[in-house]
């Protein structure tokens, strides 16, 4: 996108009519103008919640209005850096969209209608139909299934509230996200490690769009830092392409085929580090074999990578000081995932890149004092629906692909409702005709977020739980290289009748009983507050209200298993470039490269991919990042759009081969493979209480199809195929 | 001109790091409180960028932010009627939004188009504005688009200081400023 700037000389403010004026904003401004000479200015520290990061920030307080949530310089994962959404993240309270109180639907799902409802009605009307439900399937608490976003701060009441209530059915964001990831890496490492970026020379990204899809600290250490080398293989040219020193458009889903070709070369010309393969791999011999003919001219023909450069770039990165195959994301998503990210792994471990300075590093962890709930046994338990369906099923997470097949068939039970907390469904699970095939299919649909998303649009009771900056929430043990616990507290008090997860899911569950006529509720004992003075020290405690975070202050934690101190979390407790395990059941023990199939004549594969002013579905909307990017656009290679006849700026059908479909703008650019289309996410909102978004641009979950991988379970959203019709 | 005993506030912008993650202009509109209502050109910071050069698959891609150049020599200041624009000992250059008139005289002078005219307010006139390093901001506080940054493209300091980070980054590496040839003298120095 062109930017150009300042031609108000010439046509005034043109597009400041399209939006209106934007309450929030005019809220703090409108608050600041009416104050004295002297306004109160009190800083809060407190932690994000604009994406997974958690960055720690000061929250500038202005007479009791927030005017700016500035970057805390001491908390290390962020180092003083607070990104777009964060920034913007400081609207949220002052939305006047969000959710004030609890509604109860009164039309058809998803027409909008709605009633106010107090919270003693909602949990009321809520527990009816649970009930009910249950009382319908005998007794099965199977039957209700739950559904939340992964790792926030009171996720953990809600996983409560579903262990005392008795049902499996659980489903977290990983099978939608990274799980087959975590589990290719995991097979080799035993472990999802992260990076030391800060400290290495030479990254490889496949996929990973750090620059757009910001992590910290791999997007502050990989950018912000000179002197990297950074190669990029990705079909689509992203910031993170433009910022990298070379970037291949490689042919999607053939990244296996570029990183065994990588091993093969660095083992053909004995570049390895040996000693680090006797002393703490298993079955090299295997590998060693097993890439022999996976040679660079062969990778060319699979992945349209020069061989000359595969060559180049195999033998830079085993000579590199500190070199790292990123274990990032997005990369192929198609049918041989898991194997993919196993190649990836193992190009690390010849060259013996684990657990070192500069290289992939087990992440550490701070432990509080958190009491688990103990689950209630019931005498009709079922196990979870899609059981049988995925070989290493995460019992914590799900699979969402497979769970919902299976509910839309009944089998082996029927599912009669659902309690959503903070997993946007509609938005974000592939396939959003068949979410909305299973949502005809239940009793209840539960949804409890923040703002009214599209799928609290289209439950029957949305619940409000606090917005961040209003919210007390205990403290959370953040994972990484460096560790720390984090904290959030209020800025401002309540604006509305809004309530923290943990209060909702402790009095929803005083309305439920298990079989012996026993309170749910008896489960939660204290308050948030109780729980914050028994989880760290009195020390640690007052650090986190001032500071918001703290550490062991011993800084980065590298070289344990190196040391000894930790073993390998491997079967053979060795880093694994041959799974016994794997060949145990019937997968196959080294990473078997299929060639994906091509879309075929006139077709496109889709790719999603992130954009640094979102965070999925969720910050579409915020108005000053939305401002950056009112609608998102199809991009289709220029000369592909020529053959369809597609202009920048026209409007297009995609339509996927199951029938979905979406209308948007086409952005014809040089800047995608010409085999693929891609699309940002959170537009093309359903809910009319987005009204940035609403019926604006595109959804990718109406256009993904709905393919998963049985290792993991992951969603394989790079399996879908489009066509593009101009509309 | 600034004496020697004055600060004389400066910013060093190093481009090839930006991603264009646009931290650096939700932070600014946050902290001045700019409502732009999604007019793109109500901003005190931009980021430049000319879209995706050169043919498949040969691709680059340049992102340069840019503000006020609060410039040594300000072509904005001679040309306001009302003295509305002015520049401090410290060499930032203001606005005073009660004098200004809003003939918009600084900013068609300005090569860097770095004004923009804020809404008309009720019995007002619309009102020059622009970057001012978050001026009101106690001096311990760095401007909110160097704070924000995750890959921290800005450094800001004080240019009369030898030992600020601005001044030890001009020292160490070569650097140039934009549109020299106006000689506006600008403070934004690239490296």
């Amino acid at each position: 996108m062109t930017v150009t700037r300042r031609r108000f000389l010439q046509g005034s403010a043109a597009a400041a009519g399209a939006l209106g004026v934007i309450p929030g904003l005019r809220y703090v401004s409108q608050a600041s103008e009416g104050r004295s000479s002297s306004p109160e200015v009190k800083y809060v520290n407190s932690s994000c919640a604009i994406c997974t990061n958690k960055c720690v920030f000061r929250g500038q307080v202005v007479d009791g209005v927030i005017r700016r949530l500035e970057p805390e310089p001491d908390f290390p994962r962020a180092r003083g850096m607070m990104c777009a959404r964060g920034n913007a993240g400081a609207w949220t309270p002052y939305d006047p969209n969000r959710l004030k109180h609890p509604l109860i639907r009164t039309g058809k799902r998803g027409e909008g209608k709605w009633r106010k409802a107090s919270w003693e009605e909602a949990y009321k009307h809520i527990a009816d139909k649970i009930n009910t439900a249950v009382e319908a399937e005998g007794g099965n608490r199977s039957t209700i299934g739950f559904i939340s976003s992964e790792g926030t701060y009171q996720e953990h009441y809600y996983q409560g509230f579903r262990t005392v209530f008795g049902s499996p059915n659980i489903l977290r964001h990983p099978t939608i996200c990274l799980s087959s990831n975590i589990r290719g890496f995991m097979s080799v490492f035993g472990t999802y490690p992260n990076a030391d970026i800060i400290n290495s020379d030479y990254i490889i990204l496949a996929g990973a769009d750090r620059a757009e899809s910001i992590f910290t600290p791999d997007t502050i250490d990989m950018f912000g830092k000179k002197g990297k080398t950074i190669i990029c293989i990705d079909p689509r040219f992203t910031k993170t392409a433009a910022k990298s020193t070379k970037w291949f458009p490689i042919n999607p889903g053939t990244d296996m085929a570029f990183a065994l070709a990588m091993i093969h070369v660095i083992l053909k010309e004995n570049l390895q580090d040996q000693d680090f393969i006797d002393e703490y791999c298993t079955g090299f011999a295997e590998l060693k074999e097993h890439v022999k003919d996976s040679t660079p001219a062969w990778a060319e023909q699979e992945t349209g990578i020069p061989a000359s450069e595969i060559e180049r770039i195999a033998r830079e990165f085993a000579k590199a000081k500190a070199p790292v195959f990123y274990p990032g994301r997005r990369s192929g998503w198609q049918k041989s995932e898991v194997h993919t990210r196993r190649s990836i792994a193992m190009v690390n471990a010849i060259v013996g890149n684990w657990d070192k300075e500069g290289g992939l590093v087990p992440n550490s962890s701070i432990s509080i004092r958190r009491r688990p709930m103990r689950p209630v046994r019931y005498a009709n338990a079922q196990p979870r629906l899609e059981a049988d369906d995925v070989e290493f099923l995460n019992d914590g997470d799900g699979s969402w692909i497979p769970w919902r097949d299976r509910a839309l068939k009944a089998d082996p039970y029927r599912i009669r409702g659902l309690m959503i907390y903070k997993q946007n469904v509609v938005d974000s699970v592939p396939d959003r005709n068949k979410t909305f095939e299973l949502f005809d299919k239940m009793d209840i649909i539960v949804c409890v977020d923040t703002f009214m998303s599209d799928t609290a649009w289209y439950a029957d009771v949305v619940l409000p739980e606090t917005n961040y900056l209003e919210r007390q929430d205990p403290p959370f043990p953040l994972s990484g290289i460096e560790p720390s616990v984090i904290f959030r507290q209020p800025l401002i008090e309540r604006m509305y009748d809004t309530k923290p997860g943990h209060d909702i899911f402790s009095e929803l569950a005083a309305y439920f009983e298990d079989e012996n006529g026993r309170s749910l509720g008896n489960h939660f004992r204290g308050t948030i507050e109780d729980h914050m003075n028994t989880e760290v020290s009195a020390r640690e405690l007052e650090q986190l209200k001032t500071k918001g975070f703290y550490t062991t202050g011993e800084g980065p934690v590298i070289g344990r298993t190196r040391r000894g101190e930790l073993g390998i979390n491997t079967p053979t407790g060795k880093v694994e470039l041959y799974s016994e395990d794997f060949a145990g059941r019937g997968l196959d023990p080294l990473p078997v490269y299929k060639r994906p199939e091509k879309p075929g004549s006139g077709k496109f594969r889709f790719l999603v991919g992130r954009h640094a002013i979102h965070t999925h579905s969720m910050t579409a909307a915020f108005p000053e990042l939305n401002w950056h990017m009112p609608e998102n656009a199809i991009w289709i290679n220029t000369k592909r759009a020529n053959e369809l006849g597609v202009k920048s700026g026209d409007m297009v059908k995609v339509t996927n081969r199951t029938g979905g479909s979406d209308t948007i703008k086409a952005q014809a650019t040089e800047a995608i493979h010409p085999d693929c289309v891609y699309f940002a996410q959170g537009y093309g909102s359903l809910s009319k209480d987005k009204p940035l978004v609403y019926g604006r641009g595109a959804a990718q979950s109406a256009v993904l199809e709905s393919h998963f991988e049985p290792i993991s379970g992951n969603a394989l959203m790079h399996e879908t195929i489009v066509e593009i019709r101009k509309v | 001109m600034a004496s020697h005993n004055q600060p004389r506030w400066a910013m060093v912008i190093e481009a090839d790091k930006c991603i264009d993650c646009k931290a650096c202009d939700v932070a600014c509109k946050r902290e001045n409180q700019i409502d732009a209502k999604g007019n793109p050109e109500v901003c005190r910071n931009w980021i430049n960028n000319e879209g995706v050069k050169g043919t498949y698959p040969n691709l680059q891609q340049t992102f340069t932010p840019e503000q006020c150049h609060q410039c040594d020599n300000p072509p904005c200041v001679p040309v306001c009627p009302v003295q509305a624009t002015w520049q401090g000992d410290d060499g930032v250059v203001l606005v005073d939004k009660k004098k200004c008139i809003g003939c918009t005289l600084c900013a068609i002078n300005c090569p860097y188009k770095a004004r923009y005219m804020t809404e008309a307010r009720k019995g007002e006139t619309r009102k020059a504005d622009k970057c001012n390093y978050c001026e009101y901001r106690p001096k311990t506080k760095l401007p909110a688009c160097v704070d924000t940054c995750p890959t921290k493209v800005r450094t800001f300091g004080n240019l009369n200081d030898p030992n600020s980070d601005v001044s030890k980054l001009l020292k160490d590496r070569p650097y140039k400023v934009l549109q020299e040839d106006k000689g506006t003298k600008p403070h934004i120095f690239y490296i």
